[in-house]
């Protein structure tokens, strides 16, 4: 491990997202992150978004706080073996996208850990699978929850099998270097985005085990109704579990009072009278803005909450109060607003300066003189 | 946890104080535990409410029962705080305030503490008294208005704890690197970590991809990179299969079930009638990327994650079962245990770290400070009928077993820390 006080060392070969995400909250935790690319560039510097357009976002929100270097394979593995851990997408996809050697992975030397974040992870009959974001979510079993009872599936938004690969495999890393730190050996970390997306599906896992049951997407039964259309956008509407939701306060807010009935009070009563809840529960709502039913809320104290649009993200009050959104310059030059670290420090690490690698390759001459020529 | 169970994980001898309710605290502690960390988990006896049993978020804790109100409750706290490394809680602001267990009465006992504070909003800023839950936090995070059909209401991401589960995913990581930092400089810190902040982080690429001219919204399964995106219905109760393909594969895709040419309506009459293994194995040998949308059975039957050693066993009167632990595979670094009652703990865990006697700890009985509970009710769940009738369920397996025979028939090549 790097000596006492200095910054540990991740050098990030992957291309993609949840690898490089992986590599980027050591950034944000204070590493000094270096992104190898390909001569030409890392393609997801260009890769659009699921809506079309956007291209290069993806790459500007897991590569921010990272410097990039291009080089041959032999300084490649010099320069691995010059850090604490080597981060990468070492699935057969994964390397050929990197334009990295077949062999890669057994050649690389780093004090601590060889980290792969893969859809399927590298051992397992599904190892060699075709993958996409879609293909990870399907696997996981969220999908299937997620949508109406009576359609089939949805996705959830982009990228999460991706993120929750990164996220493990940013931990995973923590993991190995302690593990290192105790026996002086390198351990290496194979993570799956599959499974590292299939842990939320915890309780979902157990009702099977123990019980037999196969949970189904149920949102508009349980959960529809905590989101209804307020008279500009959406509102979600429930305090907390729908068990706990107070009905009498509920009806004296939005003013109907015989939602105040015994036979409303419950979850389980709501459900056994749906379609009259419904009528009596929603209308009402188109009385106000969302904002107002938010604040009158609040007022009752009831744990209401804005169902809101990303636009609203970067003019929210309190996500600029707290100074969590950061300004960097995309690939094209573009000012842009990302999430920085995931979550405040007071005391530990700065956060790091997240400046992007504008051009791959930028800092080469830098990080060779920092990491292999050392004064 | 029994003095029997020997650990080997990579946070073997550290020790966590975690006054924790809900799921998102208690989701990042047991990860912890699974690293082989000793997790004592604090709540007040009063709201103690089924914690206990083997499918719980306590397993492998340590369980205290300490009442903050009482009188001497948060001074017992801070006692146990000062021989801990870790400290959390996910209280609001201002309850920790009220109790004197802030980061600052805590560091005053322990200098080097790590103190993560887990809430809604956050220890700062103008929404950081206001509570949220995990679902609030899906709708307010933005994740809900990118789910759903484009003519649809906002959807929800399947599990109630998504967001929940997602934060202590995050927490887990920022404990790591605090004990990374503190190993390396011998400085502690204050983790704020938010349900908000942490879903708003799962849309980073979104929010950079709108900065840059895209336009995120709900569009059902579709996604413009891929000249076929979509989840197809096949064969069966509430079967389907997802599917990616670009334009060059999509005469592959059609070969591959049987059919002369591509159409859409061509190919998704052809998954609804064979069935979605079947379809995902005749894609995937044509190169073309494709999943059953796998539900629970799928899941805990999946010979992909039994090989790799995802799953760790459970025993409990006997029997046993898998559980999901660590997010980064391989299972857990220790023995699992079933979750115990609010207080099973207490004289252990105050005789081992706070000191106390056993005249000591029983006068805090008397007082209120401390309790124990036993035998908590649990809410009654509808009959199965019912939860069928409404879609809750898709079916009820009468003998949900079958993971056992594909664990046996399985040559095990773990992934994870090795």
């Amino acid at each position: 491990m790097t000596a006492n006080g200095a910054r540990p060392r991740a050098l990030d070969v992957s291309t993609g997202v949840g690898a490089a995400y992986a590599a980027r909250l050591l950034a944000d935790v204070g590493w000094d992150v270096v992104k190898v690319e390909p001569a030409g560039g890392d393609p997801w510097r260009h890769r659009e978004s699921r809506w079309g357009g956007g291209a290069g976002g993806a790459f500007t929100f897991a590569n921010a706080g990272k410097r990039s270097v291009t080089v041959p394979t032999e300084r490649l593995v010099s320069l691995a073996a010059a850090a604490d851990v080597v981060i990468g997408d070492f699935s057969e996809t994964g390397i050929r996208d990197a334009a990295l050697p077949e062999t890669i992975r057994s050649e690389l030397r780093p004090r601590a850990s060889v980290v792969s974040v893969t859809p399927f992870g590298l051992t397992g009959p599904r190892t060699g699978w075709a993958s996409s974001e879609l293909v990870v979510q399907a696997a996981s079993g969220l999908m299937f929850l997620t949508g109406e009872w009576d359609q089939p599936p949805m996705q959830l938004p982009p990228y999460q099998g991706e993120l929750n690969g990164g996220i493990a495999g940013a931990t995973a890393t923590l993991a190995a270097v302690r593990m290192h730190h105790a026996d002086g050996e390198q351990h290496d970390a194979d993570v799956s985005m599959v499974e590292a997306l299939a842990v939320h599906g915890y309780g979902q896992i157990s009702s099977y085990v123990y019980r037999g049951e196969v949970p189904r997407r149920e949102q508009r039964i349980k959960a529809g109704l905590r989101m209804v259309p307020a008279q500009d956008r959406f509102v979600y509407c429930a305090p907390g579990a729908v068990s706990s939701m107070r009905m009498d306060g509920i009806a004296e807010l939005i003013g109907e009072p015989r939602l105040a009935d015994q036979r409303f009070q419950t979850a389980e009563g709501r459900m056994n009278h749906y379609d009259e809840f419904v009528e009596l529960f929603v209308p009402p709502f188109q009385q106000r803005t969302a904002q107002e039913w938010f604040e009158a809320a609040e007022q009752m104290h009831m744990t209401f909450a804005l169902v809101q649009a990303l636009d609203d993200l970067f003019v929210c009050p309190h996500l600029e109060a707290r100074g969590f959104l950061r300004t960097v310059e995309a690939p094209d030059g573009t000012a842009v607003q990302i999430p920085g670290r995931p979550f405040r420090l007071e005391g530990g690490p700065p956060e790091a300066e997240l400046g992007l690698p504008r051009s791959p390759g930028m800092h080469t001459n830098a990080v060779i003189a920092e990491w292999l020529n050392p004064a | 946890m029994s003095e029997e169970v020997a650990m080997s994980g990579p946070l073997d001898g550290i020790r966590v104080l975690a006054m924790e309710q809900a799921v998102a605290l208690p989701a990042a502690t047991r990860q912890l535990a699974d690293l082989g960390a000793e997790v004592i988990r604090v709540q007040a006896p009063q709201r103690a409410r089924g914690e206990d049993g083997p499918n719980s978020l306590t397993r492998n804790k340590r369980m205290v029962g300490i009442d903050l109100g009482a009188d001497g409750g948060a001074e017992l706290f801070l006692r146990l705080a000062a021989e801990v490394d870790v400290v959390c809680h996910n209280f609001t602001p201002r309850v920790v305030q009220k109790f004197g267990i802030d980061y600052e009465s805590v560091r005053a006992v322990n200098p080097t503490v790590i103190y993560a504070s887990v809430t809604g909003f956050g220890m700062t800023g103008p929404w950081g008294p206001r509570p949220l839950f995990g679902p609030g936090a899906e709708a307010v995070s933005g994740i809900n208005s990118l789910i759903g059909p484009a003519d649809g209401w906002p959807g929800r991401p399947g599990t109630i704890v998504y967001a929940d589960s997602v934060c202590g995913s995050n927490v887990a990581f920022a404990v790591l690197a605090a004990l990374d930092h503190r190993d390396r400089t011998g400085e502690g810190q204050h983790i704020d970590a938010t349900l908000y902040e942490t879903s708003v982080a799962e849309l980073g690429p979104a929010l950079a991809e709108r900065a840059l001219g895209a336009t995120p919204d709900r569009i059902g399964n579709d996604d413009q990179r891929y000249a076929l995106h979509d989840v197809f219905t096949a064969r069966g109760l509430d079967r389907h299969v997802a599917v990616s393909a670009e334009a060059d594969q999509l005469a592959g895709a059609a070969s591959a079930l049987g059919l002369k040419g591509f159409s859409r309506d061509g190919f998704a009459a052809a998954i609804a009638a064979l069935d979605a293994a079947d379809v995902a194995a005749r894609l995937q040998d044509a190169g073309v990327a494709a999943s059953v949308v796998n539900d629970a059975r799928d899941v805990v039957t999946d010979p992909q994650l039994w090989a790799r050693g995802y799953f760790a066993e459970l025993e409990d009167d006997g029997d046993s079962a898998p559980h999901v632990a660590i997010p980064w595979g391989g299972g857990s670094f220790v023995t699992l245990e079933s979750g115990r009652p609010v207080g099973s703990d207490n004289t252990r865990v105050l005789r081992e770290l706070a000191k106390l006697t056993g005249d000591e700890i029983a006068s805090l009985e008397e007082r209120g400070v401390i309790a124990s509970v036993r035998g908590t009710p649990r809410v009654a769940a509808a009959s199965n009928e019912k939860r069928l009738e409404r879609g809750e369920l898709s079916r009820v397996d009468a003998n949900p077993s079958e993971w056992r025979a594909v664990r046996d028939a399985t040559t095990r090549t773990p992934g994870g820390v090795q």
